[in-house]
């Protein structure tokens, strides 16, 4: 409902016709002086039976023949009319009638800003039905808690206290406004009472607000509404009570009840508010240069404030636990950060804001949070502010290591590799965790070591490091956290990054505590710790689909299905078999090609590693030894060349190669190896490997040179040249294996190359999952 | 989820270990296309980070293949672009076998202990 319509009830409610309703207003609440004091009265038996609320079917009927009447009073109208009207406008606002009756009689009794703006003459603001309202109270609530005077005070947006009703005091002994006091503590007790957010006693000097003492106590609580403190109930004794915790919480109570009674400018919040803040609040947020976090309160059933939503944050703010945003967003601040409701902790200054209004602002605010087990305070600057019904926190981190400290922390418990340690200053004693005695590689059961005496484990370059680490802890009693190399007690190295925070009792440094983490695996292996689910699985596209190219390249150039061919009345026949693993397609090569003066290139290579990277490396040199072998340079020369490409065009490619170029009119070949396995010859004699010179392999220096060899082949014997995919074993004993099984009697000597090659891929027992690549070279007897 | 990402973890361990002339590299197990990077890595690091000549103490190196001679001689480059010697000590039997085998025993220093290496 719009305030207008309030205002409008208002007008037509003249305070001497407020005895004088409607018949039908009458026979609905019978006995009450006005929807506010009816109201008013039977709250107050409720609050006084101390009970859960009465029973909800005849609450929820005693609220809608309440809103029923003030429609009539409001519109002069029947019963039946008033009714309609209530559906319709239960209707239109969606919330169904109860709540549309309920936020109708929270308003009824509508005072609006009216001190504030149109102080109107001499009628005072609120009505005579606010002091018809406190009397209610004075006389059902008050009077058994000994009290004689009431007040109730409704705080205007400016910060003005407005009397909105009293009973019991002298006629003008408050005055209708307490203007907000700008400087100094506040003055009166309600005013106390509402910076304080808290029950405000007076003591016996205080004045009245008007100058005349006339109470001998006085007491004053904050009035609630949805969180927020929208007024101050003042109750006046003339014996001084019992300040005990009851009549605190009774006060508490009143005034929580008398707050429905006011009704002020700014729209009390509900307990269904939207937790979506509006875009002028996000707006705010996105345009401040620090952090900042947006809170709606939540409210329990019974209206209670329970907990804050984390509304939104701007792109500015990172999680101190270093947890992503969308870990925190529209979550419980409760849950989200427990540790912040620690005693005198953030929560408790954002409850004071919501209530009260007033920002709150520190320099060195302590931001308390937890990682797994490890507990984290990070100073900050703080301020807090409520704007419209939320509230801003933002925040700018001291030390800015200290924005790190929180994803740090998370890395090292999905390492496990977290210790912890405490060096208490007043007895001398330190203590470490398991996990610290095994990042240290000290016994357990040997004495921990303190912080000041780990600096010999540190490196001595990072020493400097480490004091100024150790200066800022002990020294400035700040939190700090510094990366090192330290010296296990076996001599090995490890990067560990510590994070200690002093410990203080007042001024004085007590203890240090802190925690160190491994960080060597990733210094090492750039390990994506911090990658996301969604890289890893565009990763895994990316592998899925490298390999598919890799499978595809390799096929262009190197066909899986059995070759033979014939190059100028040589028989050539080669088997390719890749790797079982798609990922481990390989840079195995061969090439046979007929150069322009007649003789024939024979080459074999393998590009070390494999996938995209090698099998592009394996084109680029098949490609440019092939024009390279155009120039009818020798293959000594050619493998120069080549191991000038591989060194200098290629991204650290290295190869293993060999290059020969057979002659058929002499029958000669001419061959040079580059790191790689010699062929080996299948004659009349026992198979042997050739024997070579040395060669580098392809790569490794900026220049090499290589050596020839030189070998006649007579008809029918044949040449084996293989990639060590075919011999290469962890126990590395596969080439004398190679050996003993072309010796073996089974070897099919008599059969094709092709069967020769097929036998030769069946007995390998490699064991390493790398492809293989074998050419036979057979030297026909008619050649 | 589709191929795993290759699994490096305990086929290849790699300590940093300080002795009393300066610090050296200590390979154990299996050096091939999967573990290879994290060695290269590390060389890389202590190049950067280490003064002296870079140890590499190899006795205990059970595998070696074309990957990781790539990774050695990768580094070998990376160490004397900062004009600094790279040294293998005690090469174990199979990572003798590929450097033999591929020429690269002529690029690389040797020693026989760490701390004849750091010596150097």
């Amino acid at each position: 409902m719009s305030s207008r319509e309030t205002a409008g009830g208002r007008d037509m409610l003249p305070a001497d016709r407020a005895d004088d309703r409607s018949p039908g207003r009458r026979g609905v609440v019978s006995g009450s002086a006005g929807p506010g004091i009816g109201r008013l009265e039977s709250a107050v038996q409720r609050v006084r039976a101390a009970l859960p609320l009465p029973s909800e079917t005849a609450d929820a009927r005693a609220m809608v023949d309440c809103a029923v009447g003030i429609l009539m009073e409001r519109g002069r109208l029947n019963v039946a009319r008033a009714r309609a009207q209530l559906d319709e406008m239960a209707e239109t606002a969606g919330t169904g009638i109860l709540q549309t009756a309920a936020d109708l009689l929270a308003h009824a009794p509508h005072q609006g800003p009216a001190g504030a703006s149109a102080p109107g003459g001499d009628v005072p603001a609120y009505g005579v039905e606010g002091h018809q309202a406190a009397q209610a109270l004075l006389d059902n609530a008050l009077h058994p808690l000994g009290a004689h005077a009431v007040a109730v005070w409704a705080q205007a947006s400016d910060g003005t206290l407005h009397l909105a009703g009293q009973a019991g005091f002298p006629a003008d002994a408050l005055p209708a406004a307490q203007p907000r006091t700008t400087a100094g503590t506040p003055d009166t007790v309600a005013r106390r009472a509402v910076a304080g957010a808290a029950v405000a006693w007076s003591s016996a000097q205080e004045p009245v607000p008007s100058g005349r003492p006339c109470h001998t106590s006085r007491a004053a609580a904050p009035a609630y509404l949805g969180g927020q403190i929208v007024g101050a109930l003042e109750v006046c004794w003339l014996e001084p009570p019992d300040r005990d915790a009851h009549l605190e919480r009774s006060l508490n109570a009143l005034a929580d009840l008398a707050a429905h009674t006011l009704t002020l400018d700014t729209q009390p919040l509900s307990a269904a508010h939207a937790a979506v803040p509006d875009t002028d609040v996000t707006r705010l947020a996105d345009s401040l240069p620090d952090p900042v976090m947006v809170l709606t309160p939540a409210f329990d059933a019974r209206g209670q404030l329970s907990d804050f939503t984390i509304a939104y944050t701007n792109d500015r703010f990172q999680d101190l636990a270093g947890r992503p945003a969308t870990c925190v967003v529209r979550r419980g601040l409760r849950q989200t950060y427990p540790a912040f409701t620690r005693p005198g902790g953030l929560w408790e200054k954002v409850e004071h804001v919501l209530a009260t209004g007033e920002p709150y602002r520190s320099e060195d605010f302590p931001l308390h949070t937890q990682v797994g087990t490890v507990k984290v305070t990070t100073e900050a600057q703080l301020g807090v502010s409520r704007i419209n019904d939320h509230v801003l926190v933002t925040w700018r981190l001291q030390d800015e290591n200290a924005q790190r400290l929180g994803s740090l922390l998370q890395h090292a418990q999905r390492l496990g590799r977290i210790g912890g340690f405490e060096d208490d200053l007043a007895s001398g004693r330190t203590t470490w965790n398991q996990e610290l005695y095994d990042l240290f590689g000290n016994q357990e059961g040997t004495p921990p070591l303190p912080l000041a005496e780990l600096r010999e484990r540190v490196h001595e370059d990072d020493r400097d490091s480490f004091d100024a680490f150790r200066t800022t802890v002990t020294r400035y009693h700040k939190a700090a956290s510094v990366a090192l190399r330290v010296r296990r007690s076996d001599f090995v190295i490890r990067h560990v990054r510590i994070t200690a925070e002093p410990v203080l009792h007042g001024d004085e440094l007590v203890a240090v505590r802190g925690a160190c983490q491994d960080v060597s695996a990733h210094h090492w292996t750039e390990v994506a710790l911090d990658a996301t689910r969604d890289q890893l699985a565009q990763t895994q596209a990316h592998v899925s689909e490298q390999a598919r190219l890799t499978r595809q390249l390799q096929h262009a150039i190197m066909p899986a299905t059995p070759q033979t061919t014939q190059v100028r009345g040589l028989d050539i026949a080669v088997r390719y078999r890749p790797a079982s693993q798609d990922h481990a397609v390989g840079g195995d090569w061969y090439d046979t090609v007929e150069l322009p003066g007649g003789t024939v290139l024979i080459a074999v290579g393998d590009v070390a590693g494999h996938g995209i990277g090698a099998a592009t490396g394996m084109v680029a040199l098949r490609n440019a030894l092939r024009g390279l072998a155009a120039t009818g340079a020798g293959p000594a020369q050619l493998l120069a060349w080549l191991n000038n490409v591989a060194f200098h065009l290629t991204d650290n490619v290295t190869a293993t190669a060999i290059c020969g170029i057979f002659d058929p009119a002499t029958r000669t070949l001419c061959w040079a190896r580059a790191g790689h396995l010699p062929p080996i010859l299948l004659s009349q004699d026992p198979p042997r490997q050739l024997t070579s010179g040395p060669g580098i392999l392809l790569g490794a220096l900026p220049d090499a040179s290589y050596t020839e060899q030189q070998l006649t082949l007579n008809p029918g014997e044949s040449l084996l040249l293989f990639t060590d995919g075919l011999i290469e074993r962890k126990d590395d004993i596969g080439q004398d294996d190679l050996i003993g099984t072309l010796a073996d009697t089974a070897y099919p000597r008599d059969k094709s190359l092709s069967d020769q090659l097929d036998h030769l891929l069946a007995h390998s027992r490699s064991d390493t999952d790398d492809d293989t690549c074998l050419i036979g070279v057979h030297i026909p007897s008619e050649l | 989820m589709q191929q795993p990402p290759p699994a490096t973890p305990q086929r290849l361990h790699i300590d940093l270990i300080q002795h009393p002339r300066g610090t050296a590299v200590r390979v154990i197990g299996e050096l091939d296309y999967d573990t290879a990077p994290e060695l290269l890595t590390t060389l890389q690091h202590v190049v950067a980070e280490y003064p002296g000549p870079v140890v590499l103490d190899c006795a205990e190196i059970s595998f070696c293949d074309s990957s990781g001679l790539n990774a050695l001689l990768r580094a070998r480059r990376n160490a004397s672009e900062h004009h600094r010697p790279l040294i293998l000590v005690a090469p174990s039997r199979a990572t003798v076998r590929v450097l033999r085998m591929t020429g690269a025993d002529a690029v690389f220093g040797t020693a026989s202990t760490v701390e004849e290496a750091l010596g150097t």
